[in-house]
């Protein structure tokens, strides 16, 4: 790995758990609320991910 | 790149040429994304760095560049900055090299800040860049 996530963590970003907190709830709430359907942003995180090679 | 208003051809609005707070538009989320923006600037990576990378970022994306800064970047500045760069063109293309250099000029958690910083500046300079009002004369 390439850089060490912190004792108990699993990823880099448990170095900063605050900031990750807050992507997190924004990832949050863009999935779970908003004016789109859930298929559409599926659909767009499917295309997406496949573009940057993302294994998600 | 900015939560600042900007214009756009999203149809909001009476005139087209003035700014309009794109991101306030949205119907959930928005307070979420000023929280996470205004954390990434306050965390433990610099000003200075994080504008490097912004303007690199902008660079690449809108195809203008900045003035550049008056003061020369210093080689942390320019290692993030080349991160920055590769993160937006291809983000597979991160070498164990660059990754170890980065090392050399900051920690972990500046590191998961860094990272994090580029990822938000990424997304906001293509929102703008899709959803900005095209200027006179461009294609």
């Amino acid at each position: 790995m390439r850089i060490q996530p912190p004792a108990g963590g699993q990823s880099v970003f448990d170095h900063q758990p605050a900031l990750f907190e807050s992507f997190n709830v924004l990832y949050g709430t863009l999935w779970t609320l908003g004016a789109l359907e859930q298929p559409v942003k599926e659909t767009a995180r499917i295309r997406n991910a496949r573009l940057v090679d993302c294994g998600l | 790149m900015t939560l600042d208003a900007f214009p756009t051809w999203l149809p909001v609005g009476s005139d087209a040429a003035e700014p309009v707070d794109v991101f306030g538009l949205l119907p959930a989320g928005e307070e979420q994304l000023r929280r996470l923006v205004s954390a990434v600037w306050s965390a433990d990576v610099d000003r200075a760095t994080l504008e490097q990378c912004r303007d690199r970022i902008d660079a690449l994306i809108t195809g203008t560049a900045r003035p550049p800064a008056p003061d020369r970047p210093t080689v942390a500045q320019r290692a993030a900055a080349d991160f920055a760069e590769q993160f937006v063109l291809d983000p597979h293309g991160c070498t164990d090299e660059q990754m170890h250099a980065l090392q050399d000029h900051f920690t972990p958690p500046q590191l998961a800040t860094l990272t994090t910083a580029i990822a938000v500046f990424d997304a906001l300079a293509r929102v703008r860049a899709v959803l900005a009002r095209p200027q006179e004369g461009t294609p």
